[in-house]
């Protein structure tokens, strides 16, 4: 024989192979896996424990869920332990494990057993314990199922002798109504009678239960907020009292009223008790109170300061307090109290002092929870001061608590709309500061779009601004030349989310520029050659690197930066800045120098070819079009034999087409709503076509004139628009003619209005619809035979099979009407489309209302006051239930929103009964055991009752025979007609004894007889009476009807 | 509620874990790994609160091994009204009290404990566990309640002894 390891072997032996424990333990656990194919229930158990162990170092054992189960059918207490402890703590998740159904009868019959034991012996047997771990067990693989089918069974042992059965029981109810929700509404009158329940472990389990019940659906236990405040003002138990507190606490909110009344009460606690947990949570509790104290007047109770008062010194003496868990405690206590009371710790500026020390407390949960209050504490005039201290932690800090401190400092800042800050030019110091921090990756997005924000809407900072992104664009690192002081600028560092916002700053507002420079002496230079302000802003934006030669930029930022560097260059053509001298004169001044210009046009003409050449898309175009509308002025792709002067007259002469392409309006910070109208107004784009070519001086495309392979000198199209198709794949050149056409004519064309009243010349624009259709001359004669070819495209817009074409004869004389009545039938068109489409959702929705109106007549339907959660159970629930979908990982919340839905303030409807099991029996099945006449004789009884309960209440449910699932619906019949009242009833008979027969149970095969009987409880049974009696009166009155 | 109980050895080796509300296994390793290496990296100046993935931790430290209270955090759901996807969570104090507790019913059970009893007697200490909390939630702190049962447990065990060997 071989011997197995036992639990201690496998233990030492991993703590032997220290070197190769993995291997160990795989090999344990090939063992393991033999030993479960044991017959022998002592092997099988000692595997099942070894896996169990190896299960808490994070082997998963969910493949042994069957072996488990076997186990807990051992008869024996001390195997049957493991089982349940490997089925508590190893099973997959209960709705996937395909082994929690076969512990159905198992566990059934342990919580049968627990009774039977008690009411014919008389004494606590070890039964109770037995029940004990099967209700632990129940209670960890709770599914829907198993709550349904073991409901009844679980409200019995309410009524249990035992108290270490009754809370035991309690407890697991919770957890089955989660995941069987109706089951509250039926046991909830059960529940309820546990609060008077004699033994005081009893009574604080159920209000554990209530507690967090009623933290799902408060509504519903607003009845019991009397028993609860009884229990509030007579109990001594501090375990409870703090559960009691809390649901009060949760309750207050449903009913306002309450607060009042509980503020006494809890103020006394407060001051009489010597717990610090029951202190605490009195403290919180009146924290929650506050915000509803207020009377119906308006007016606040008399007594509120005083208590406001209390909590602030009980709060104040558990920060103060030397043990850390206090001053957690206190400070948490804090953030919720200053949720109702903002300005409490305005009149208390000791505590002030006290949360900032606590700032630079060494533990980091203090630390941050200080943090969390800072918001409450800051004012007009004490920000900057705060600010200036929390940057000094932001030095000190590390990690996520460095983070939290921007994050937290910006939110302080820009909370309702900079409601707190004086002085912009500060702020702006102050995001400079941040934009420099180092380790705070995940804020860079907040900081650049604070500072961007800043400046548009901040009239006065904006000069401030392009100054200092100025400083961060020029002397973001050491200058390729190297002239800048090396040691001190080799470690500055700006977070590269800001590089962006400030390029666009600069470039936005290049006009500042000057304004920007003049301000102070600021050192301009980047590069040992660079001319001047604009050349070096130019120089840095389009280095390819970052100054300092090491990394490349990422993408998005190189394309903000050529934008960006185009229009810093296109202010710097500028030909001349009004100023006001001192004398009030005002004196015409070049923006920028000649050298400077022809070494900014240098700078460009070299960078740009090479982001030409970049792999992103963006920063191509980008820099391809900038590169081509250089070049389109009159810029030789090398400058280097131009003179200065030449080369700068030639930006100066081009300065009107750089500011009119490149600086549109300035944006303006206009409200969402304000962006919806101007969207809803007109086609999105922010400049119409129309209103610009008033204003449009059209000398400024003067070097469009010129002869291209696209166009003649005149800037006429080359060829005719006729031959232009949309529908062919057309090479790419024909495409830009199209283009080019709107840029290159002298006069103004009308061709770019989006939709509608279109000139003929230009019908074939209209970017909608099968323009073939619309296209005059020889296309026209091909239309059809090109739609038809696409008939079924998805990809078309007019795909849709022939019958929508054939409801709009109309189109094909408007493509005999020639080119204006091609735009009719354009619109046509674009009207048939959405008409189509307008139809079909029409369509839709009145199907859709139709639906709702199904619902809607559904509803009334229902029984009155059955909240269920899904709506399929509206009608199935009268049918036994299959196995329903699974509820999926990570289902929680839906799981208590199920159970919030419930509503208890309705009286049970009549359909509001109990789940009962009966096990179905297969008819033509050869018996397997001697006793099966007994067995048939069974039946028949049971055949009988049956009958007699549908006789009795006439229920739909009787109807339902033969299903598969055996689950005999929920009925009171079967109740009313059981022949023993007492839980007796449901002993097994001693021949059949649950754990002899445990393992058949398990396949479902058999069942003794005598565990059909459905057990009853006692006190519910005249009630269960009444309810089938009025069933069936109501059933006969429908009948009459 | 609770969500899970954890014993932890200083050198972050887990000497017990039970969950109360169902987590896989990557996510339990995960878990584990991680709160005991916040944990571990805590003074004993430090409170004994942790904040870690809307879980909040709350741990003692006796001797060698450390006992880890996982609870639901709060979010202060019930002030800002939002829906209820967060559990209550449980009282700090009061979680410390009730480690304090099982440690002293350990002891009581097992002269002084120590982490090799844990090892060698998980079964046991399971049930005990199960006895003072079910469900996530405390049902007894009552020692001799507690132990009454287990008693039961080793008086049944030593009769099987001799069945089976």
């Amino acid at each position: 024989m071989v011997f197995e390891k036992t639990l201690n072997d496998l233990v030492s032996g991993i703590r032997s192979h220290k070197r190769d424990t993995a291997l160990f333990i795989s090999q344990s656990i090939a063992e393991i896996k033999n030993e479960l194919q044991s017959p022998d229930f002592f092997t099988k158990s000692n595997a099942l424990q070894k896996l169990t162990f190896l299960q808490m170092m994070g082997y998963t054992m969910s493949w042994a869920a069957f072996a488990a189960v076997e186990v807990m059918s051992s008869p024996r207490f001390a195997l049957k332990r493991v089982g349940y402890l490997a089925a508590c703590q190893g099973l997959d998740q209960p709705e996937n494990s395909p082994v929690v159904l076969l512990t159905t009868n198992l566990l059934q019959k342990e919580l049968r057993g627990a009774n039977v034991v008690n009411t014919t012996t008389g004494k606590g047997g070890e039964n109770i314990y037995h029940a004990g771990l099967a209700i632990n067990c129940l209670s960890n693989i709770a599914t829907e199922d198993l709550g349904q089918a073991l409901l009844t069974e679980l409200l019995h042992m309410l009524n249990h002798p035992s108290p270490y059965i009754r809370k035991k029981a309690l407890l697991c109810l919770y957890k089955v109504f989660l995941k069987y929700p109706q089951g509250l509404r039926l046991s909830y009158d059960k529940i309820k009678l546990c609060l008077e329940d004699p033994h005081p472990s009893v009574v604080s389990c159920a209000v554990n239960v209530i507690t967090e019940l009623a933290e799902k659906n408060p509504k519903n236990y607003l009845p019991l907020a009397p028993a609860f405040f009884k229990l509030l003002t007579s109990s001594a138990n501090n375990w409870m009292l703090i559960k009691v507190v809390k649901l009060l606490g949760s309750l207050v909110p449903e009913e306002p009223r309450l607060a009042r009344k509980l503020l006494e009460p809890l103020s006394g606690m407060v001051k009489s008790t010597h717990a610090k947990s029951l202190l605490y949570e009195s403290v919180h509790a009146i924290t929650l109170c506050l915000p509803y104290v207020k009377k119906a007047d308006g007016s606040q109770p008399a007594n509120i300061p005083n208590v406001v008062e209390l909590c602030v010194e009980t709060l104040r003496s558990f920060v103060s307090d030397s043990d850390q868990n206090l001053k957690y405690l206190g400070l948490v206590g804090f953030g919720s109290l200053l949720l109702s009371q903002p300005r409490v710790l305005h009149s208390h500026p000791e505590c002030r002092g006290l949360i900032l020390t606590c700032l630079s407390d060494e533990d980091v949960t203090i630390r941050t929870r200080a943090l969390g209050l800072l918001k409450f504490m800051a004012t007009k005039r004490n920000l900057v001061d705060l600010i200036s201290q929390l940057l000094s932690h932001v030095e000190a800090a590390s990690g996520e608590y460095r983070c939290q401190l921007v994050e937290e400092i910006i939110r302080m800042c820009s909370s309702n709309k900079y409601e707190l800050v004086m002085d912009f030019s500060w702020y702006v110091d102050v995001l400079v500061i941040l934009a420099g921090v180092r380790g705070i990756d995940n804020q860079g997005e907040m900081i650049a779009k604070q500072w961007m924000d800043v400046a548009w809407r901040v009239l006065p900072v904006r000069c401030y601004a392009v100054r200092r992104s100025l400083e961060i664009l020029i002397c973001r690192g050491p200058g390729v030349g190297g002239n800048i002081d090396d040691a001190n600028e080799s470690d500055r560092h700006f977070l590269p989310e800001v590089l962006p916002a400030a390029a666009w700053i600069v470039g936005e507002y290049s006009q500042l520029i000057p304004d920007g420079v003049d301000e102070e002496g600021l050192n301009t230079t980047f590069d040992a050659s660079s001319k001047g302000p604009y050349h070096a802003l130019i120089q840095a934006l389009t280095a390819p690197t970052d100054a300092a030669g090491m990394n490349p930029l990422p993408c998005p930022t190189q394309a903000v930066f050529v934008q960006n560097a185009m229009k810093v260059f296109s202010a710097a053509c500028q030909r001349n800045v009004e100023t006001q001298n001192s004398h009030g004169m005002s004196v015409e001044k070049l923006v920028c120098s000649d050298e400077e210009l022809h070494a900014c046009v240098e700078t460009l003409m070299k960078n740009l070819v090479i982001y030409a050449e970049s792999t992103d898309p963006e920063v191509k175009e980008r820099a391809f079009t900038s590169y081509q509308l250089l070049l389109s002025i009159g810029f030789p792709s090398s400058t280097s034999f131009a003179t200065a002067a030449a080369t700068a007259s030639t930006c100066r002469g081009a300065a009107v087409t750089l500011t009119y392409l490149l600086t549109p309006e300035p944006m303006k910070p206009i409200s969402a709503k304000a962006q919806k109208r101007l969207a809803a107004e007109g086609p999105p784009s922010p400049v119409s076509v129309r209103d610009l070519e008033k204003g449009v001086d059209w000398d400024v495309f003067w070097f469009a004139k010129e002869e291209t392979p696209w166009f003649d000198k005149d800037g006429n199209v080359k060829g005719s628009v006729e031959n232009i198709s949309f529908t062919k794949q057309l090479s790419n050149s024909t495409s830009g003619e199209v283009k080019k056409e709107a840029v290159g004519t002298t006069e103004p064309i009308p061709a770019m209005q989006p939709f509608g009243d279109i000139s003929s010349a230009v019908a074939e624009q209209v970017p909608f619809g099968n323009v073939s259709h619309m296209t005059s001359g020889a296309s026209m004669g091909q239309a059809p035979s090109s739609s038809n070819q696409r008939v079924g495209d998805p990809f078309y817009l007019n795909s849709r099979p022939s019958p929508t074409n054939a409801l709009f004869p109309s189109k094909g004389t408007g493509m005999e009407g020639g080119a204006v009545d091609a735009t009719n039938a354009a619109t046509t068109r674009f009207g048939v489309l959405t008409l189509d489409s307008g139809g079909e959702s029409e369509e839709d929705s009145g199907m859709k209302q139709k639906k709702k109106k199904k619902k809607a007549k559904k509803i009334p339907k229902q029984r009155p006051g059955v909240a269920i959660a899904d709506s399929d159970d509206e009608d199935d629930d009268h049918v036994p239930r299959t196995k329903r979908g699974s509820i999926g990982k990570g289902d929680r919340a839906k799981e208590f929103a199920n159970l919030a839905l419930v509503d208890l303030t309705t009286p049970l409807g009549e359909d509001d009964v109990m789940p009962r099991n009966e096990h179905y029996v297969v008819p033509d099945r050869p018996p397997v055991r001697p006793d099966a006449a007994h067995q048939k004789q069974k039946k028949r009884k049971k055949d009988k009752e049956k009958k007699k309960s549908s006789r009795k209440e006439k229920s739909p449910t009787a109807a339902v025979t033969g299903d598969l699932l055996g689950f005999d619906a929920m009925s009171f019949g079967a109740p009313a007609v059981a022949p023993a009242p007492l839980p007796a009833a449901a002993a097994p008979t001693p021949s059949s004894n649950p754990i002899n027969s445990a393992f058949d149970d398990l396949l479902g095969l058999e069942m003794p007889p005598s565990v059909e009987a459905p057990a009853v409880i006692q006190a519910d049974e005249a009630k269960a009476r009444k309810a089938a009696k009025k069933t069936s009166k109501k059933a006969k009155k429908k009948s009459k009807q | 509620m609770i969500s899970f109980i954890l014993m932890v050895n200083k050198q972050g080796q887990t000497r017990l874990s039970s969950y109360y509300e169902w987590m896989d296994m990557q996510e339990r390793v995960a878990l584990e790994s991680e709160i005991i290496r916040k944990c571990l990296s805590r003074s004993e100046l430090q409170c004994s609160f942790l904040e870690y993935r809307g879980f909040k931790v709350i741990y003692r430290r006796y001797a060698s091994l450390f006992f880890i209270v996982g609870t639901k955090a709060d979010f202060d759901v019930r002030v800002k009204g939002i829906a209820s996807d967060s559990d209550n969570y449980e009282n700090e104090l009061g979680m410390l009290e009730f480690i304090h507790i099982l440690v002293e019913t350990m002891d009581r059970w097992a002269g002084s404990i120590c982490e090799l009893d844990i090892m060698y007697q998980l079964e046991q200490v399971h049930f005990l566990l199960d006895e003072m909390v079910m469900n996530g939630y405390v049902i007894d702190t009552n020692k001799s309640n507690i132990l009454r049962s287990i008693d039961l447990i080793e008086r049944e065990g030593s009769k099987n002894e001799g069945m089976f060997r």
